[in-house]
């Protein structure tokens, strides 16, 4: 290898280098202070002016609206402060959510449209693909309160809370899959983990 | 065959017969575009001196070529853009200065004029060896020569469409790069430490922009972006040359269709068809230098234009920088193939070339440190708000990787950039630089980045953000594929290059004919209104133009003034230091203007900044931006960015109302408010 070739290949190293370095500084994530302040003051301003359920149903820090999910509806079109919203889901759907590291409750308050199917659909709710419950559901609109131990989710990762449902319909000239709509979603500390 | 017809007059007389018509004819022009005496409807106007702003370009460009390139002659499109790309760096030293002025932007177009009337008087002979071409290309194939007259008119067509269109985008334009035009203009810098569009790009466009308003008014200054770049492209494709060759002028008709009938993505007056001829005119000055020039004529030219370039828009700034690494890389490695490698001597001309580009870079990364705390955002944050991350905290790499893919498959407005980057993957590129290959990985490169840095975003955006590039790319494949000769295209790979490319274009023109048909009407209908309104005058000016200096009048000339209001364009940034906060939470001076915590922190953060007047539009008078209303909605978006920034602006704007009663108010009209921050309101 002639030196001007061994040059070569240190110019060659030395540029990959500094090109990992830069992506790997590009990648690097720190999440501002700042942005906990600004999620309280939505929270805040959405319980003052009435948009409480847009945003229990908006992804925010703690709760992600991903895969699955069609967007948010309400009784009248674009109407924020409307205590009638929801959003469908198909056949599957994944929320992702902020662990804590400590036992929590996952409530969620829905329904199904019974009338498209004729008969009660199996619903399952899995945390990170491991399957937590499945239930037939039932009529009309419904709470299901579930309890996820601590070891399942580390606290500040994200998890994925998938909802299944065993059957999708179609309604009228809407073409979408519909499995299950979501009214309310709400992750709280179990008060009775532990207990006796 | 061909016989050449004997002329009745002597060789010189004509050619300085056909030179004198142009010098004539550009005097007549510039008599007619700048002469009040001429009255004309403001398209006219407007049309002729965005056609002198291109000539003076060309005029810059060729005393360059001059200078640089004595023994070899750059085709009008590539001096025009090497003349931009002098403007850029004289324009951002302007800048830098506080120096520039409107007087200023004429001074520079008359220049350029008088440099290229100087230099076509210089080549009058090569003048006339090109009408000759024309004249015997139009002779051996009519339908042809027709065919091309018809994309040329397309060309014209698009050029007084833009001139013509008066549209502006209110959330993009008339909050901000308006404004900025107008703070170019009337205070010779672009110091706007509260502009999130000022952070993000270098401020070229703006600078453009600004060469065009001394005959153009606020609402035809889509003439630049979308007309004279448009020219220029043209000029560009007509113009390229491989080893003496030229573009087959079936292979430039098929291009310059392809090219004036992509549908038009741009929202705003920000670059896009700036960036799309400039990273043309990158790909064609790499492709036109070679080993034989002197060393300055080799790099000046590649330095200006790529300093040019990432003025126009940060996003931009990747692709010169990796594009013309790899080309000397691939040089390097030619060399190394070849057994005559002497590193020291290979790397001389790249580290010129780097240490001219960051020159001309100098004045404008000055100003952006001056306006911003920056030299090159998003490198370094300077004023932009660490809390406003582009980059969403749940998405999973997969999902990076499926968010890639759409960008780059779901592109609009190349619906075929996929088969043409394919197309350019195969394709024979044989210049020592290998400046298509290095663009097409430089553009890879760019996807890549952005797509990271801006998960919030979206396909349609993104695509926007890299049209530039994008569409070089397409226009460098088929002008690298079209050079290339038939009969060297040897084995499978070239002539598959070839064929996709055509796929590609003639696939586009089906996807794009209802817009382009679309767009052709619009165009001939603004036209055709635009040409029939009074020549302007005072009749003829917007109501804001006369409510907005009123308002102003409030606040005593010299005292600085923090404004939200829908139109800033329209106040006199000379009599005051305005601060214009276009886009609440993005951008602000250190410590950074305080949000969620109240209006009395946001009027002592003011304080510490000097700003003792604030003019604001009320929420339930405001046009567009800042409706509250809108912007509580939009908290519970379902797209990420919109609830990232939503709380800045409903905070601010509850904030400002606050302030409203709390403190004196010097004047209200049409719902935009003076406030004196240092008085307090009296006792109710």
């Amino acid at each position: 290898m002639s030196v001007a070739s061994r040059r070569l290949s240190s110019l060659r190293i030395a540029l990959l280098a500094v090109g990992f370095a830069g992506l790997g500084l590009a990648c690097s994530k720190r999440v501002d202070p700042e942005v906990a302040v600004r999620m309280k003051f939505v929270e805040d301003r959405a319980k003052a002016e009435d948009a409480s359920v847009a945003w229990s149903l908006t992804s925010r820090a703690d709760v992600f609206y991903d895969d699955g999910w069609y967007p948010v509806e309400a009784e009248k079109k674009g109407d924020i402060h409307s205590h009638e919203m929801w959003r469908w889901m198909g056949k599957t759907s994944i929320a992702r959510i902020r662990g804590t590291g400590k036992p929590m409750r996952l409530s969620i308050t829905g329904w199904v449209p019974m009338h498209l199917f004729g008969s009660p659909p199996l619903l399952t709710l899995r945390w990170n693909g491991r399957r937590l419950e499945t239930f037939l559901a039932p009529p009309g609109h419904f709470t299901h309160t579930i309890s996820v131990p601590a070891d399942l989710h580390a606290e500040g990762s994200y998890g994925d809370f998938m909802i299944e449902t065993s059957t999708v319909g179609h309604d009228g000239d809407d073409l979408r899959d519909l499995g299950y709509a979501l009214a309310a979603l709400d992750w709280a500390p179990d008060e009775d983990a532990g207990a006796p | 065959m061909l016989v050449p017809r004997a002329s009745r007059l002597p060789k010189g007389t004509v050619a300085v017969g056909a030179v004198a018509l142009r010098v004539v004819a550009l005097l007549a022009l510039f008599i007619y575009a700048t002469q009040p005496g001429i009255r004309k409807p403001e398209l006219y106007e407007t049309a002729a001196w965005g056609v002198l702003v291109l000539i003076a370009f060309a005029g810059f460009g060729a005393g360059l070529n001059l200078l640089v390139l004595p023994t070899r002659r750059a085709d009008f499109g590539l001096r025009a853009a090497w003349g931009a790309s002098v403007l850029a760096v004289v324009g951002g030293a302007l800048a830098a200065a506080s120096a520039f002025s409107r007087t200023a932007a004429v001074v520079s177009v008359d220049l350029g004029l008088v440099a290229y009337c100087a230099v076509a008087i210089k080549e009058r002979s090569e003048g006339l060896r090109s009408l000759r071409f024309v004249t015997r290309v139009s002779r051996r194939n009519g339908l042809l020569a027709a065919l091309v007259g018809v994309v040329l008119i397309g060309a014209a067509v698009h050029y007084l469409g833009a001139v013509a269109d008066p549209t502006s985008n209110p959330y993009d334009d008339d909050v901000a790069y308006f404004a900025l035009v107008r703070k170019l203009t009337d205070t010779g810098t672009l110091v706007e430490p509260f502009s999130f569009r000022r952070l993000s790009a270098l401020g070229g466009q703006i600078y453009y922009l600004a060469l065009v308003t001394p005959h153009a008014t606020y609402r035809h200054l889509n003439t630049f972006d979308r007309g004279v770049c448009v020219v220029l492209l043209v000029a560009l494709v007509l113009g390229h040359r491989h080893r003496g060759r030229r573009l087959p002028l079936t292979a430039s008709t098929l291009l310059l269709g392809f090219l004036l009938t992509l549908p038009n993505t741009s929202i705003n007056t920000a670059a896009h068809f700036s960036g799309f001829a400039f990273f043309v005119a990158l790909f064609r000055t790499l492709s036109f230098v070679r080993d034989g020039d002197p060393l300055l004529g080799r790099v000046l030219p590649v330095a200006l234009v790529s300093a040019a370039t990432c003025t126009l828009r940060q996003n931009y700034l990747s692709v010169p920088v990796v594009m013309l690494g790899l080309a000397y890389l691939y040089r390097l490695a030619a060399a190394r193939k070849k057994g005559a490698l002497d590193i020291k001597a290979e790397l001389r001309e790249p580290a010129v070339l780097a240490g001219l580009t960051l020159l001309a870079l100098v004045p404008w990364l000055v100003l952006a440190y001056r306006s911003n705390d920056t030299f090159l955002f998003p490198m370094q944050v300077g004023t932009y708000r660490k809390a406003m991350d582009l980059q969403s905290p749940t998405v999973t790499f997969p999902q990076e990787i499926r968010f890639l893919f759409s960008v780059a498959l779901e592109n609009e407005p190349i619906r075929g950039l996929g088969v043409i980057a394919l197309a350019g993957a195969m394709a024979k590129d044989d210049h020592p630089y290998r400046p298509l290959r290095s663009l097409w990985i430089a553009c890879a490169f760019s996807l890549v980045f952005l797509s990271h840095a801006f998960t919030l975003s979206d396909t349609g955006n993104l695509g926007r953000y890299l049209f530039g590039p994008f569409a070089g790319l397409a226009t460098a494949t088929v002008l690298t594929i079209g050079t290339t000769r038939l009969d060297r295209l040897r084995g499978v790979k070239n002539r598959a290059a070839l064929g996709l490319a055509i796929v590609a274009m003639l696939a586009q023109f089906t996807h794009s004919r209802e817009k382009s048909v679309k767009f052709f009407q619009t165009a001939m209908r603004n036209v055709d209104m635009q040409r029939r309104q009074s020549p302007p005058s005072l009749e003829t000016l917007p109501h804001e133009a006369f409510m907005y200096p009123h308002i102003q009048s409030f606040v005593p000339a010299g005292e600085t003034m923090a404004v939200m209001v829908d139109d800033p364009y329209y106040f006199d940034f000379s009599k005051n230091r305005i601060l214009n906060l276009d886009m609440p939470g993005f951008s602000s001076p250190r410590p950074g203007m305080p949000y969620f915590q109240g209006p009395e922190k946001v009027a002592d953060y003011f304080a510490a900044q000097g700003v003792r007047y604030l003019v604001f539009v009320r929420p339930e008078f405001s046009h567009w931006l800042y409706q509250r209303e809108f912007w509580f909605a939009r908290m519970f978006n379902e797209e990420e960015i919109w609830r990232v920034t939503a709380p800045y602006f409903v905070d601010q704007i509850d904030s400002f109302t606050s302030l409203a009663k709390t403190r004196k108010v010097l004047h209200e009209e049409a719902g935009i408010v003076v406030l004196d921050l240092a008085a307090r309101a009296a006792e109710r």
